[in-house]
């Protein structure tokens, strides 16, 4: 097997465009979009944060709301977002924590602010802070 | 710090993938308006189909190697209530996932019943063909 070992892989043709072979061999695709851009496992409940990638910082903005700052800027407001969440909270039911886009338009997603909500199953819908939750976000950076 | 710069990069043979230290990148992800059911932003989609409320499919440019990948996703709402976004078969035609389309189901809070959302966004982990 040969290996190269290296800090940084640059597009020769452009800077941000490596390509790489699928693992069946028969298509190829671009790198960089596949990578997550950012993700963040905390405890939304004491605001903590356990591991993150490309997060600055997160503020609480009330319960079951947070906005995620990257470091580095998404390159528009389009990225995608996924996410799951547990609660400590000693109920062994079949609700779980949900992650997705905060609901309010005063709380805009940019390229600089990701607003997340967790919540979980309810006749309406809860919000909470979840003990673990997982935000992960993929799309451009710019 | 070294610079490696090319533009593509293969195992040594010339075809096979090449090993990123065990990272696995995301082979597709979607944010899509469910409502005009039109993309905002996708990698690896080549369409979306509209198959109903809250029901659509997700077709691929380039297809996956097997059936058994992995979904996840999230929501955006601006409407009453918590909405959320599952992947599951329904009654329509594609009913399970296939290496080339698969279904998602948009439903509302309680889970009982199909809306169209704001903000729907699916991504798939696996392998590519």
């Amino acid at each position: 097997m040969s290996e190269i070992i290296t800090d940084k892989l640059t597009g020769k043709t452009s800077a941000g465009d490596v390509t790489i072979t699928s693992e069946g061999g028969s298509a190829t695709m671009q790198l960089q979009q596949g990578l997550a851009k950012m993700w963040i496992n905390g405890n939304f409940s004491t605001n903590a944060t356990n591991d993150s990638l490309n997060i600055s910082s997160f503020s609480d903005q009330a319960v079951g709301r947070f906005h995620l700052s990257p470091s580095n800027n998404m390159s528009n407001a389009n990225s995608t977002l996924s996410g799951c969440g547990k609660l400590d909270d000693a109920i062994d039911d079949s609700n779980s924590v949900q992650c997705g886009y905060r609901r309010v338009s005063t709380a805009p997603i940019s390229t600089s602010s990701i607003p997340v909500q967790f919540t979980y199953y309810g006749a309406t819908g809860n919000h909470a802070d979840p003990n673990i939750g997982v935000a992960i976000v993929h799309g451009d950076l710019a | 710090m070294s610079t490696l710069k090319a533009d593509t990069i293969v195992a040594a043979d010339g075809t096979s993938p090449v090993t990123l230290t065990k990272q696995s990148a995301a082979k597709v992800f979607a944010n899509f308006n469910a409502s005009t059911a039109t993309l905002r932003s996708s990698f690896n989609v080549s369409s979306l189909d509209d198959d109903g409320t809250g029901l659509f499919g997700i077709n691929l440019t380039s297809s996956m190697n097997d059936a058994n990948y992995c979904l996840s996703g999230g929501t955006g709402s601006s409407g009453s209530d918590v909405r959320h976004i599952e992947f599951a078969g329904n009654n329509l035609s594609p009913t399970t996932p296939s290496t080339t389309t698969y279904p998602v189901k948009t439903a509302n809070a309680a889970g009982n019943g199909l809306v169209d959302i704001l903000y729907a966004m699916s991504k798939a982990h696996g392998d590519l063909a």
